[in-house]
């Protein structure tokens, strides 16, 4: 037996002026059409047993809700309510006393509500007088709490985003009692339709920034967005660079810090990311733990992450700088060492470091996508034995094999840096193997030159450039102790004092 | 694009720096001896050889002579007869032949190596009195294969011994050369023969002659004048103005019993000129030194033996030098510049009349 030529289906989305008719018939008829072809969604007609008069009609999708609460909340009361109507009542406003009573719902205007509510897991209620209800009935699983992998601390907080917006929301506001916590929900995605929020706290805001973020957010047209790094390209002030113009994190202590230091923050459904904004370039190499480990220790890491940035960035070019172009700035013992070493392997020195390079870049890449362990004896295959090997083969230097390892690991220490130290890396390789220590500074001034005039949402990443303050200078590259940061950072314009020990004062 | 091209294109062709060698495809020149030859000049170069393991610690050399009108033809000879480019870039040492030195002069050289891209201008400069400079490549240490690598820590031992000669790198030599009222000093070396049979650290083939410090060589302008001898060098640095760290051991009178000198300071006074209109010049000599056995002389006594000393010195490099290596006419021509403008021109021919005292002092600092 052949199939039945299925109908066309109506994929796109309802417009906003597609209202509901006063027909409960009718508004049922459409809203099937609207999911035609989609075996998952129900339309459920539910008849009151003491009033003939009284058909309902349930709509959602199947696995998204909770079963148990709309047995319970809707349907057992719609089928089985005796109320009689007094006065003026209407039905529907007999029904809305009735299900108000089980659970909380919201009047539906149009079928544009009534589309995303039922396809987001929400329950839609179609009655007799043509109106409809939606009540939250959301029963999809949800990742639990965990902390988030790739931003784990030594000490402080464990709680980490997950993928749903409203307990993310809820681990944001848990930590800000205050009324001047201000959320503003927002819709993207021309077919996933998919919420999201800007938070900030509206006496420390800096106005322009939101201003300038909500006018981008405005112009978004976009099918779906899977993941808050979606709206963070679109709304960048540099697309095309490898700089990050925004920041994101998974920990809601982190975003919460930001909060208080004016910024905003976008929380996406569907992704544990969330966005800060404006975005420091020095925020690149801060980390969640610098303000609850010592300062000292703090500010000793973060050094390192600078100095791990420009190994990673430098490293590979000046090695081949001075040994293809400047070896007379070797010491001679070292000099000697990488000659004698380089006249057994078979390469050019350019193409011994590049594809090294390629070759720790895959290892890396396998050791990310392995399960953990895998992952881990992936590296020190990588790392030791491929190392090793290759030396022992003559097709690669020992020199060159520390000179990539640098590089290398130095590179995993500033992960939101990555694709900045990938580009520059090899962008600055291949001016070394032009040009030598020239092209090397070539690289590094184009790459300055970059940096400094990045921006973000208006304001420039690297506000040192600005009027120089000695407070603005406390938590760059070195983190002074709390008592000693009495101002918020630049971006608030709210300046004044954020911060005191007021026993210091008045010792 | 267009703007980075042009970059691009004016740092290759004008930087001078689209000087690509494979490292793998040098050899590593560390020493040069420069002598006369037949037809102009005889080089000789001493080369890292890189046969060896990566595992051996020791390191060996090989030398690759070569001859030529002229510096640069020499220099293409030598390139004919290797397979990998010669690298000057870490050369340590210049060995200069005497009679090169004398005869011809230094200022070809020197103007070869300031010229030249590639070379690294710390080279050190020394006189070689031996029978030729390549023999001095050819010689060794006690302890070292490597000529040039003897030579270097002879000139600047790696331990801090000073006192013992000076080190002037190519730069500061051509420096001199262009200053008013200096004079060009440079160390001298010579080989001294080895004991018949004992190899010691040099290879089969191999002179077993040992490089030794012999002395300074003065110059005037760039032609060499004469040499002060080694045991008078410790006091010659002692003149020199300013203070520096000048360790030898004073004999003071001759019964054995010694003080070691650690350090110097030395003030020189310029005095008014007198009746004969030449200058006078007042050099007072501050040494500290610790006592070395339980007999050795007193301070003030230590004092006249060491004034005797220096006056000894700047006796013979007055009378037999003809070159102002303590920097005397620099003095002048800082200080007395209209002195300087009378007597500029023959200098350093007033030296010889002009009036020096010389005074030391001494503080023992340990006993």
């Amino acid at each position: 037996m052949s199939e039945a030529p299925r109908p066309e289906v109506r994929s796109q989305h309802p417009p906003e002026t597609l209202a509901l008719t006063g027909s409960l018939d009718q508004n049922a008829q459409t809203l099937q059409e609207l999911f035609q072809g989609d075996d998952g969604f129900v339309l459920r007609p539910i008849q009151n047993r003491y009033f003939e008069e009284r058909r309902y009609f349930l709509a959602y999708c199947a696995g998204m809700m909770d079963q148990h609460f709309v047995s319970e909340t809707i349907i057992k009361p719609l089928a089985s309510e005796r109320l009689e109507r007094t006065g003026s009542d209407t039905a529907g406003t007999v029904l809305r006393q009735v299900l108000y009573a089980h659970g909380p719902g919201k009047q539906a205007e149009t079928f544009a509500d009534l589309v995303e509510a039922a396809a987001y897991g929400d329950a839609v209620v179609l009655l007799p007088d043509g109106s409809a209800l939606i009540f939250g009935a959301q029963g999809f699983p949800i990742r639990g709490i965990t902390e988030p992998e790739g931003e784990k601390l030594l000490s402080g907080p464990r709680e980490g985003f997950c993928e749903a917006l409203m307990p993310n929301l809820t681990l944001i506001r848990r930590r800000l009692r205050t009324n001047d916590l201000k959320l503003r929900f927002m819709t993207f995605g021309e077919r996933s339709r998919t919420r999201a929020c800007v938070c900030y706290l509206d006496s420390l805001v800096n106005r322009p920034v939101l201003a300038e973020l909500e006018r981008r957010l405005d112009t978004i047209f976009i099918d779906g967005t899977l993941d808050s790094h979606y709206l963070a390209e679109l709304v960048s002030d540099h697309p095309y660079s490898p700089f990050s113009s925004l920041g994101s994190t998974e920990r809601p202590d982190a975003v919460v810090s930001k909060l208080l230091e004016g910024r905003v923050a976008v929380l996406l459904d569907g992704s544990p990311v969330a966005l800060t904004l404006p975005y420091l370039f020095i925020e690149n190499f801060h980390a969640g733990e610098d303000y609850y480990l010592n300062y000292l220790y703090a500010s000793f890491s973060r050094m390192l992450r600078i100095l791990s940035f420009c190994a990673a960035a430098l490293v590979p070019g000046a090695y081949i700088a001075v040994t293809a172009f400047h070896q007379e700035i070797l010491p001679l013992p070292l000099l000697i060492n990488i000659v004698r070493e380089k006249q057994s392997v078979p390469f050019p020195v350019g193409l011994e470091v590049f594809s090294l390079l390629v070759i720790f870049d895959i290892l890396r890449e396998t050791g990310i996508r392995m399960p953990s362990g895998l992952g881990q004896a992936m590296s020190v295959v990588g790392a030791l034995v491929l190392g090793q090997a290759a030396v022992a083969a003559k097709l690669a230097s020992s020199m060159v094999i520390v000179v990539v390892a640098l590089a290398g690991v130095t590179s995993l220490l500033i992960p939101k840096l990555s694709a900045a130290t990938l580009v520059l890396r090899y962008g600055i390789l291949m001016l070394s193997l032009l040009l030598g220590f020239p092209g090397l500074m070539l690289g590094l001034s184009a790459a300055l030159a970059h940096i400094l005039g990045l921006r973000s949402f208006g304001m420039p990443q690297t506000v040192l450039s600005g009027n120089l303050r000695a407070q603005d200078m406390k938590d760059i590259a070195v983190r002074a102790p709390l008592f000693a940061m009495r101002e918020r950072g630049p971006v608030s314009p709210n300046r004044r004092r954020s911060r005191n020990a007021a026993w210091r004062d008045t010792k | 694009m267009r703007p980075l091209f042009c970059l691009l294109s004016a740092l290759a062709l004008l930087g001078g720096c689209a000087n690509y060698q494979e490292p793998g495809h040098i050899n590593i020149v560390i020493g040069l001896a420069v002598d006369r030859g037949e037809n102009g000049y005889s080089l000789t170069f001493e080369a890292v050889d890189l046969s060896g393991s990566p595992k051996d610690n020791e390191m060996d050399s090989f030398t690759v002579s070569a001859e030529g009108v002229t510096i640069p033809h020499a220099l293409e000879d030598a390139r004919r007869q290797t397979a990998y480019r010669l690298h000057y870039g870490n050369l340590e040492t210049i060995v200069v032949h005497e009679d090169l030195a004398r005869e011809e002069g230094l200022s070809p050289l020197l103007s070869w190596c300031v010229r030249d891209a590639e070379m690294r201008e710390t080279a050190g400069l020394v006189i070689s009195r031996a029978a030729s400079a390549r023999e001095v490549l050819s010689a060794g240490g006690a302890d070292i294969r490597v000529s040039s690598y003897v030579l270097e820590h002879t000139v600047n031992p790696p331990d801090g011994r000073a006192g013992h000669t000076v080190r002037v790198p190519i730069y500061r030599a051509a420096d001199m050369l262009n200053t008013p009222g200096k004079a060009l000093v440079l160390p001298a070396v010579s080989v001294q023969p080895g004991e018949d049979g004992d190899d010691g650290a040099q290879g089969e083939g191999k002179s077993r002659g040992v490089i030794r410090l012999d002395g300074l060589a003065a110059f005037r302008g760039d032609r060499l004048t004469g040499y002060l001898e080694q045991e008078r060098v410790p006091y010659y640095l002692c003149l020199l103005r300013g203070r520096g760290r000048h360790e030898f051991v004073l004999d003071a009178g001759g019964r054995g019993e010694a003080l070691r000198v650690r350090d110097c300071r030395t003030r020189l006074t310029l005095g008014g000129s007198g009746a004969d209109g030449l200058p006078s010049f007042h050099i007072a000599v501050s040494a500290r030194a610790v006592r070395l056995s339980a007999g050795a002389p007193a301070e003030r006594e230590a004092a006249e033996r060491l004034t005797e000393e220096l006056r000894r010195t700047l006796g013979i490099i007055r009378s037999e030098l003809d070159a102002d290596i303590l920097a005397l006419g620099y003095e002048l021509y800082i200080r007395d510049r209209e002195q300087w403008e009378l007597l500029g021109d023959h200098w350093p021919g007033p030296l010889s009349g002009a009036r020096i005292e010389v005074e030391g002092a001494f503080r023992t600092i340990e006993n």
